[in-house]
Parts: structure tokens; sequence; C-alpha cells
């Protein structure tokens, strides 16, 4: 047996025992419920816990869109942050022109940022 | 370092870019005007600059990634050409109201950057990655006016047929590069027969068509023009009607004869069909339109076929006729363009009726629109005209070969004639239309734009009359291109 | 072993990606995006078995990560009940087939006049070193482009998604 495919054996018994523990776990629960707790639905059991109070409207709200410009520039620093790693592991084996280029890219980022910046998309109203 | 100056001209319409970019944030409003104008000044720089590279045969950068040779060089003016305009038509119609024209014009900037790359791209990677950058920014160059509805819909339409086609493209590029190993032009080109001969080969070749067919707005690829050329901002349009048309011409050339020159004889009834059928589908649509934009749209899809007529001749005089026809065809949409902006403007609507009364109203626009009507149904002795003839006359040659070209050059003929029709009714709209209630004062035209149209009209004249000029540059870039 | 494994994640991959689109059980959008999670982390079960390290790091990092989050921010910004009532047109559906079935035909044509893996297959180490190496050596260029690129799509996402300012 090879290194490599032992180190798949390593994965897939991790795999079996995350698979295999919440479903021991949920089967325990659902045992004991069978047994100690059976079922007796009502309409004031069946409905969603407020602090005491009614609950109203729909549990779904429309975010504000401004979640959104942040999820989204988030986005894209999170793609330059993986073209770095690369960068770093084979950053001793690299000519110089490497260094410039990955210097112009987050320049390039940076002037992004400056830009989202001064147009005030960072400013939370 | 003789990389970076290789790739100069692409790295100083960046620069610029980038510049407009920041510069914009700290200027006032009234400065912006002065943005663009130094913003046009520079590409005109850069234009001029294009002429100090005199490439003997084609020199390469980047380990041959990325190539310049004259075939480069000519649609890197054309480019730089259509960018200016571009830029003019952005600063005189001035879309400051939406957003701010600083990013508009960094935008087109961006793109044009991204065609002039497409030029020179001798890497499949490249290829992809210049294509995108052109393609991603006129997905927010479309919806600009995020204002206008109908902006707005042509940008979510472009986004979805672009991103599919995109998967295409690079689909294909992935089973070129499975079936031969290699993404670099020279390295395809030398390939064994055998693996030549290979049908994944074929199959990635004709994705990588799909992707350029998105571009050149050919059927069966065309289905987005019509809204996005309608909803889209007249500069926009414009630039997409041109620039984004030539990158995908440019990228087909290049891929056809000097990449992988086995497609040469494989594609000559795919390139004939499409190139008939995009004739056929955009002259009979184009008939019923009544905005002048939607009209262009499908005359864009009309065009496609004939420049496909040129490259589908596989010869020299077939390229050189594309390549002559693709700048009569930036001036005559440049033209056509700047009045509907202006008239856009004035009337906020670009159907027929808005133009009824335009000879009295300004009669600049409506010369302006007249010759580039003149120019595009090819009449004599407009730029239009000698393009049509050089693609028929490239297509006739091509039929002692191959006859299906003498069906080709009927539909063609048949496309001219049609085309005659809505043309002229724009022209009849313009100087014998009845005005309807909308108020008939003069249009004043502001200077940039009137410059610009002036120069377009030369150009349109002058391309018409002297053509040996360009088509002698035109003879240069296909040679380069190793046709003979 | 590889290949039992490839048919397994290619299997999940396809089967993920179909309930993405066409889920008999729910038309809610949520369990489409969830789905869409399962497909793409399949898809980086494909890029293991394929020595692609890195690249199935960053297909789980930014996909099911960055890219699924803006996903459901989009979902909660929209109505979702009206995309529950939409129906399928036929059309539609019926163009969507016929293309599915020329593209499987085309494919199958030419994997059938050309086996696949005839052609030596380029080698390469998906390792982040053997990646970092090849990226700022040799393609150099696409990286500086795609750096521009990145800049014009936070710009125009930005510029398309901001609300006035004033």
């Amino acid at each position: 047996m090879t290194e490599q495919t032992q180190s798949y054996l390593f994965l897939a018994v991790l795999l079996g025992v995350a698979v295999a523990f919440p479903l021991v776990m949920l089967g325990l629960a659902r045992l004991w419920a069978t047994v100690y707790s059976p079922a007796k639905p009502g309409p004031a059991k069946a409905a969603p816990y407020e602090c005491g109070l009614e609950s109203t409207g729909d549990a779904w709200v429309q975010l504000r869109s401004g979640y959104y410009l942040y999820a989204i520039v988030f986005l894209i620093f999170d793609v330059e942050a993986l073209f770095l790693l690369p960068f770093a592991v084979a950053f001793t084996s690299l000519p110089v022109g490497a260094f410039v280029a990955i210097l112009v890219f987050l320049l390039l980022l940076v002037e992004g940022l400056v830009w989202a910046w001064q147009k005030g998309v960072l400013e939370w109203n | 370092m003789n990389d970076l100056v290789l790739m100069g001209l692409e790295g100083a319409v960046l620069v610029t870019g980038l510049a407009v970019l920041l510069l914009d944030l700290w200027i006032t409003p009234d400065q912006r005007r002065l943005l663009g104008f130094g913003a046009i000044a520079t590409l005109g720089v850069i234009f001029c600059a294009s002429f100090a590279y005199l490439p003997d045969g084609t020199q390469y950068a980047f380990g041959g990634m990325y190539a310049l040779d004259e075939f480069a060089l000519y649609f890197k003016r054309f480019f730089l050409i259509a960018g200016m305009f571009v830029l003019l038509l952005s600063v005189g119609t001035s879309h400051a109201e939406e957003g701010g024209q600083g990013e508009y014009l960094s935008l087109s900037l961006f793109a044009l950057a991204g065609m002039m790359f497409c030029a020179s791209a001798a890497n499949l990677a490249l290829l992809f990655v210049s294509l995108e950058l052109v393609t991603v920014t006129f997905y927010v160059l479309v919806g600009f006016q995020r204002r206008r509805l109908a902006s707005l819909e042509a940008a979510i339409k472009y986004l979805i047929i672009g991103a599919l086609s995109s998967a295409f493209l690079v689909y294909g590029i992935a089973l070129i590069y499975g079936a031969t190993g290699t993404l670099d032009f020279r390295q395809l080109a030398s390939l064994p027969a055998a693996v030549m001969e290979s049908r994944i080969l074929w199959l990635g070749a004709l994705f990588l068509f799909v992707g350029l067919g998105f571009k050149m707005a050919a059927v069966p690829f065309q289905i987005w023009a019509p809204d996005v050329y309608q909803g889209a901002p007249p500069s926009t349009t414009a630039f997409l009607a041109v620039g984004s048309k030539a990158a995908g011409f440019v990228l087909l050339l290049r891929v056809l004869h000097q990449t992988l020159p086995v497609l040469e004889t494989r594609w000559l009834h795919l390139l004939m069909g499409v190139a008939g059928l995009s004739i056929a589908y955009g002259v009979l649509c184009a008939i019923p339109q009544r905005s002048l934009k939607r009209l262009l749209g499908y005359s864009s899809i009309a065009n496609a076929g004939y420049l496909l007529i040129g490259v589908a001749t596989l010869s020299a005089a077939g390229a050189t006729a594309a390549l002559y026809y693709l700048a009569g065809y930036l001036y005559t949409v440049l033209a056509a363009f700047i009045v509907i902006a202006v008239v856009l403007q004035h009337t906020g609507r670009d159907d027929f009726d808005s133009l009824a009364g335009l000879h009295q109203r300004s009669p600049l626009l409506a010369a302006g629109l007249t010759f580039a009507m003149v120019s595009l149904a090819g009449i004599p002795p407009l730029a239009g005209f000698f393009g049509k003839f050089l693609v028929l006359k490239a297509a006739l040659a091509a039929g002692a070969e191959h006859p299906g070209f003498y069906w080709l050059l009927g539909i063609a003929v048949v496309g001219v004639v049609i085309s005659l029709y809505y043309y002229f009714g724009v022209v009849r709209a313009v100087y014998w239309g009845t005005p309807g209630e909308q108020p008939a004062g003069p249009i004043r035209v502001e200077w940039p734009l009137q410059v610009a149209l002036y120069l377009a009209m030369v150009a349109i004249l002058w391309l018409g009359v002297m053509p040996n000029q360009i088509t002698n540059l035109a003879e240069l870039a296909v040679k380069s291109l190793g046709l003979r | 072993m590889e290949a039992v494994f490839f048919y397994l994640f290619a299997a999940a991959t396809l089967l993920c990606g179909f309930l993405v689109i066409a889920n008999p059980f729910s038309r809610n959008p949520v369990t489409s995006a969830m789905f869409l999670v399962l497909t793409i982390v399949s898809l980086a079960g494909l890029f293991v078995l394929l020595h692609a390290f890195f690249l199935a790091a960053v297909q789980v990092l930014v996909y099911a990560g960055a890219v699924m989050v803006l996903f459901l921010f989009v979902i909660m910004l929209l109505d979702l009940q009206a995309e529950e009532r939409r129906s399928f047109k036929k059309l539609a559906l019926a163009g969507g087939g016929l293309a599915v079935v020329v593209i499987a035909l085309l494919a199958h044509a030419a994997v059938r006049e050309s086996p696949l893996g005839t052609a030596a297959p380029p080698m390469v180490e998906g390792s982040p070193r053997a990646l970092g190496k090849l990226l700022f050596t040799e393609y150099l260029l696409p990286f500086e482009i795609l750096s521009v690129l990145l800049l014009v799509a936070m710009v125009g996402v930005i510029l398309l998604s901001r609300k006035e300012a004033k």
C-alpha cells in the first residue's frame, strides 16, 4: 500500500466517522423520543415560540442591500488572497519580475479599495 | 524589459485607465470634461506611438504568449481609434447624472486594453483572459444607466448570454488543451498531423468558435444583439458594435490561419453557412424595425455575415477585404451613433418618428446620419461600398474552387438590395418624415460631438475615395498572418 | 480505487447539479443553493483525484464559501414566492433539451472517433508551489490582466448596486 492510498484511507475513515457520529446520536434521540415522549401535537405546541408574544408576519425578511456590497467586496478580496498563497509558497524560486507583478496586483486592488472608500461605499448609514 | 516595451501600447492604455479612475475622485465636476479630453489626447499619443513599432516579422513577448506583428498593430490602431471616438461621444453626451463619468471613461479604457490584448493574444490563456476583460467590462458599460429599465434589461441579457458563451469558450479551451497538451499558438500550429486529426480538438475548436461567434454577433449566437444594442447607452452600443465585434474577428483570423490551420478546410462550410445565415437573418429582421438602435443591431448581425464571407474565402484577398470592411464599418457606425446619441438626448426616443424633420433641426446631424446610412447600404463612393465590393470580389474569386460561394454571393447581393429599403427608410424619415407633436426647435450639437461627426464623415468619404492607403495597411497585416 | 472515487464524485456532481435546477421535492431557492454547495464539493473531490489539491481547496473556500454567501444574500433580497410559483415554459424546456442532445451527440461523435486518453496527458502537478511557479513565470501576463479584471469587477459591481449617494 503506497503512502498516497494510505492518506486516502485516513480520509475515508474520517468520512465514515463523520457520517456515523451524527446518525448514531440522532438515532438515539429518536429512540428516546418514541419510548419516553410520544408526539402529541396541538395548535399551542406547534406555534413558534416568540418569548410569549403572538408571532406575526413571515419568517423571511428582506435583507438590506447594503450587506450585499460588503459580501461582494469581501469576495473580491477573497479571490485576491487566493493568488497570494501560491506566490508565497513559491516565493524563493521566483524571479524578481514575479515580485513586481504581485506588487502591481496588490496596488491595483488597493486602488480599487481607495476608490470604494472615496465613493463612500464603506460607510454604513 | 523588452517584453514590457512590446506591450507598451496596452500598458499605456491601462495606466491611463487607472489614472482616470483615481483622478476622478479628487476633481470637481467641472473638471471632468477636462479629464475626458486628457484621456482622449493620451489615446491620440498612444495611437501615434503605435507607428514607432516596426516589427520585422513577428515578435513575441512573455514566453511566446504575446505576439506583436503588423496584423496585431492594425487592430490595435483600429481599437484605439474606436476608443477615442467612444470617449469623445461619452464626454459629449455626458452620463454624468448616471453615477459619474470618470468611471465610464476608465471602464471604456479597460475594455479598450482588453481588445488590444486580444489583437496580440498568442496563447489560449491570454485569449480567454483578455476576452473576459472585454466582456466583463461591457456587462457594466451596458448597464451603466441603471436608472433606465431598458439599460438594466440589456445588461442582464448580455450578462446571461455572455456567461454562457464564456462557458463554451473555456470548455473549448479545456478540450483543446486536453487533446494537445498545450495552450500556445505556435506549439499548436506545429503539432503532428495525427494530433491535428483528433476529433476532441475539433470539438474544442468548435466551442471556441461559439465563444467568438457571440462576440461577433453572428447567427446563431446573435440573439442578444438587438436588445442589448437598444438598451445600452449609445456610446456603449457604438463600442460594442465596432470594438467587441472586431475583437471576435481578430481572434477568429488568428486562430484560423496561424494556430490551427487544419481548421481552414474543416471550417469552410461552417463559416460559409454562418455567413449566409447571418446576412439573411440580419437583413430580414431589420425590415420591420422602427427603432434606429434596434435596426443597427440587426444590421450589425448582417455585417458580421459580410465580414465572415471575407474570412470564409480563406484567401489573403478575403482577409484584406474583411479588415478594410471593419475600418469602414467603424466610422460608419460611429457616425450613426453620434447622431443617435444627440437625438436620444433631445427627444428621449430613437424611433423613426423622432427623426422626422431632423434636417431642419440640425442639418449636420441629418447629413451625418445620411452619410452613415448610405455607407451602410453600400452606395459608392463611400466606405461601405468599397468594403462590400472587396468582400464580394474575394468571394467571386473563391467561387472558382468552391461553387458554394456563388450561392453566398447571391445571398449577399440580395441582402444588399433588401437593406437599401430600410437604410433609405431612415434617410426618408430624416428628410421627408412628418414631424408629430414634438417640439421642432433646432438641436444644438456640442462641439466635441461636432468634431467627432465631421471626422467620421470625412473618414467615410476618404476611405471610399482613397481606399488604397487602408488596403495597403490591411494587406501588410494579412501578410504577417502568413496568408497568401 | 481512483476510478471508483471518480464515478462516485462524478455521479454526485451530476445528481446534485440536476437537483439545483429541477428539484422535484422543493421549489425553494435556498434548497437549490444548498445542492449547489454539494455540487461544488463533489467537483472539489474530482479536482483532488486529478492531484489539483490547491484548486480543490480554492473550490471549497471561494465557491462553497464566499460565492454561496453571495447567492444566499441575493435570494434573501428577492421575492421568493414569485420564484416558487414560476412555471417552466414548454418551449424553453424543449430548446434546452434539444441543445443538450446536440452537444451530447457532438461530444459522443468526437470521443468515438478519437478516444480519450490516446494522446499523452499533460502532466501538471497541482501543488500550490508548482502552481505559483507556473502562474508567476509562464502565465505572468494573464495574471496581470486578471488583476485588472478583478478591479473592473469591483468597480462595476459597486457602480451597479450602490444606492445613489445624494
